[in-house]
């Protein structure tokens, strides 16, 4: 034990010994989270996507649905602010990054909409954002389904409506304008008791108006909010990554050879590497967590679980990282592979993207990556309560991760030192 | 303390070593002795246990060296060709480390670091980081990292290599003093110097082949004391081979059509003799080096080449 806390002292001091890199380490998160907060216009301001709207269809029902989506945003999170342009200068102001997307609906949108034919609308995206254009097509795809779901039950009104009152007619007759809102309302009618189930409506007797204009944006639903445990978790993968290139400089130092020489077990010379690792890890969480907790006005009593919460997953990502490392065949290999593991892992795991932003599919598989798995917990940690079982599954798989890395790196620690 | 016997060790194809057998007591220091790629470091890698070996059997201090464990260890010192050294430290907080590691606590970790801070010359620099320090610093630190709990058989393999004079005259001057004290030691070496002026016996490898073995008397009665003598110019091997054959106490060491090596007795004075039977069998001899008896002699007399080559 004595030794175990020498080796873990004696990494400390060298790494204390390099402090640009400790620096970087701990400026990391702070510094990502300061260019996405400014690269999405601000820390807590609610990120609003912009989208370029180019109506080719002269069509009323195609106008009518131009001026539904140009009221306002359709998520609670994320604004979406539709401006109507012209082809040219939607093209234009796209390819200048003035914009999230560009929208272009073609000339026979509407009939086709009505007619429940298959039309192309063309989504163009600005390749400088990530996230917001990603949230402009989800929306959409939630339209698209909305759309489909409208012709269905109000199809045959809409293109009732949609002819026109008929040859030499300037308006619908009152037989037809009846007729057509008899069908509708039966429509609706029928449709009601799916579309709108029983709601319970909780009064806690506050003053609405005030609470309204007083109460603070929910950090949480800020893109701050989403974004801030993906850098942490970001963060602690760059620095693991880079930690677990030590184990290669002391081979290639002779000092891991020496230690081999040494009546003492390998395992204590990892174990203490790992437990040196642990110690950086918690000053860079601590350090990034309490930031974030003054910067988003949290509670400060949240900090100290995030912060172990972090120091633990960020120990499991060293120890699959350090046998990534060990089990490379050369330094250059090593850097390679832990990098090629490294980049997916952020991708997917929630730290470029928030993991609500991906798609199903990748979501799925991200919620279960190691960073994944710590990031869903010091969510709930840092804006909520994590869920016990969720939470209990969650420490499991990371206490798997990094116990089943450390048994292996012991058992190749030995080959490792001395080929 | 250290018991070789039938040492082998192949890397694919290869024969590194090949049945070496030899042995070293306490007090004493055994050399071996060979050009790089002989087989020294894979012989110290074998009995330090960083290599399996595989076949043959080594002891240090009674004990297997495969399956004596830890205890083999504690009492094993290790001096690594290459610089095994934390640099990002200084030269206190490394010997205090490896100290640590074979067990060494509190004050006699203190003590031991500090003594082997005054051994090897360091006291002044003992706060500073290593990085800092002159080749022949960190070497000499090196050193002190294989001997600071004082084992009782310590392997050197080539420690003075790329070290400064000054430094050099001091680890060896320390080996001397380790020597003394009853460690036992085995120092590999291709500084033929070195070797007659450390060690007590010494062996003569090569192409993983242990080649000869003995005090430096012996060894140096192995070559009969013969002078070594080394021709350049044009010759025909096949010709020159039959000419000296009929000169009585000569043997030729090596011979091409650029040169040719041969031992003989007094050869000063049978210079003109060997010059004419050569100039007789068409040789034109362009320069002579002659070289009193050494290791070196019997190195080439044994393998045919020089040690460093």
């Amino acid at each position: 034990m004595r030794f175990l806390l020498r080796s873990a002292w004696k990494d400390l001091r060298r790494r204390l010994a390099d402090p640009v890199a400790l620096g970087i380490w701990i400026g990391l998160p702070v510094m990502l989270g300061f260019l996405i907060g400014l690269a999405n216009g601000g820390g807590d301001a609610t990120p609003t996507a912009r989208v370029l709207l180019v109506n080719q269809d002269d069509s009323d029902f195609t106008a009518l649905v131009v001026g539904a989506l140009a009221r306002g945003g359709f998520r609670d999170e994320v604004l979406i602010d539709f401006e109507e342009v012209d082809l040219e200068t939607g093209e234009e102001r796209i390819a200048d990054g003035d914009g999230t997307v560009l929208l272009i609906l073609p000339a026979d949108f509407g009939r086709a909409l009505l007619e429940a034919e298959p039309v192309t609308v063309t989504l163009i995206t600005n390749p400088a954002e990530t996230i917001l254009p990603a949230i402009v097509v989800e929306g959409l795809e939630i339209v698209r389904e909305g759309a489909f779901y409208a012709e269905r039950i109000l199809g045959e009104p809409l293109r009732a409506i949609a002819a026109g009152p008929g040859a030499g007619l300037d308006a619908f007759d009152a037989v037809t304008v009846a007729r057509i809102a008899v069908q509708i309302n039966d429509r609706v009618v029928a449709a009601s008791r799916l579309l709108d189930p029983p709601i319970i409506e909780l009064d806690l007797g506050e003053d609405d108006e005030a609470t309204a204009a007083d109460e603070p944006a929910d950090p949480a639903r800020t893109l701050i909010g989403f974004l801030l445990p993906g850098m942490l978790l970001m963060s602690l993968l760059f620095i693991a990554q880079g930690m677990s290139d030590d184990v290669w400089t002391e081979k290639e130092n002779g000092t891991l050879r020496r230690a081999f020489w040494a009546p003492r077990p390998l395992m204590v010379f990892v174990a203490g590497k790992l437990l040196a690792g642990l110690a950086i890890i918690a000053l860079v969480s601590a350090i990034a967590v309490t930031g974030a907790a003054f910067w988003l006005d949290l509670e400060l009593a949240r900090v100290p679980l995030a912060v172990v919460w972090c120091a633990y997953a960020g120990a499991g990502l060293f120890g699959l990282f350090l046998l990534v490392a060990m089990l490379a065949s050369s330094h250059r290999t090593a850097n390679l592979v832990t990098m090629m593991i490294l980049f997916p892992m952020m991708m997917i795991g929630g730290s470029f993207v928030p993991l609500e932003f991906l798609p199903e599919g990748m979501r799925a598989i991200g919620a279960w990556t190691p960073n994944g798995i710590a990031l869903i917990q010091l969510r709930d940690m840092v804006f909520g309560t994590p869920e016990p079982r969720s939470f209990a599954v969650a420490a499991l798989v990371l206490a798997a991760v990094g116990a089943l890395s450390l048994w292996l790196c012991v058992l190749r620690a030995r080959r490792f030192a001395t080929a | 303390m250290i018991e070789v016997h039938e040492l082998r060790k192949t890397f694919g194809d290869v024969t590194a070593v090949d049945g070496v057998s030899f042995s070293c007591e306490a007090g004493s220091l055994f050399g071996l002795l060979g050009p790089n790629g002989a087989g020294k470091s894979t012989t110290i890698a074998c009995i330090s246990g960083l290599l399996r070996p595989g076949s043959g059997r080594i002891t240090v201090g009674g004990r297997d060296i495969v399956t004596g464990g830890r205890e083999v260890r504690r009492i094993l010192g290790v001096v690594p060709q290459e610089l095994a050294l934390y640099d990002d430290l200084n030269a206190a907080d490394n010997l205090s480390y490896w100290g640590a590691a074979y067990g060494l606590r509190g004050k006699a970790l203190k003590a031991r670091v500090d003594a082997v801070l005054e051994l090897t010359g360091l006291h002044d620099r003992a706060r500073e980081p290593v990085r800092n320090f002159s080749g022949g610093m960190q070497r000499r630190l090196n050193f002190g990292c294989g001997i600071v709990h004082e084992p009782s058989v310590l392997l050197l393999d080539e420690p003075t290599v790329g070290v400064d004079p000054q430094s050099r005259v001091r680890l060896l001057e320390l080996v001397r003093e380790l020597v003394a004290r009853g460690t036992c030691v085995l120092y590999t070496t291709h500084y033929m110097e070195e070797a007659q002026a450390l060690c007590d016996r010494i062996g003569i490898i090569d192409r993983g082949k242990l080649l000869a073995l003995g005090t430096l008397e012996e060894l140096r009665d192995l070559i009969g004391g013969s002078d070594v003598l080394r021709l350049s110019g044009r010759f025909d091997p096949v010709a020159a081979r039959s000419a000296l054959a009929a000169l009585e106490h000569c043997e030729v060491l090596q011979a091409d059509t650029g040169s040719l090596m041969l031992a003989m007795r007094d050869a000063t004075r049978r210079l003109p003799t060997i010059f004419a039977t050569l100039g007789a069998s068409g040789a034109e001899i362009h320069e002579t080096t002659l070289n009193q008896p050494t290791l070196e002699s019997l190195f080439i007399k044994l393998t045919g080449r020089e040690l460093r080559e």
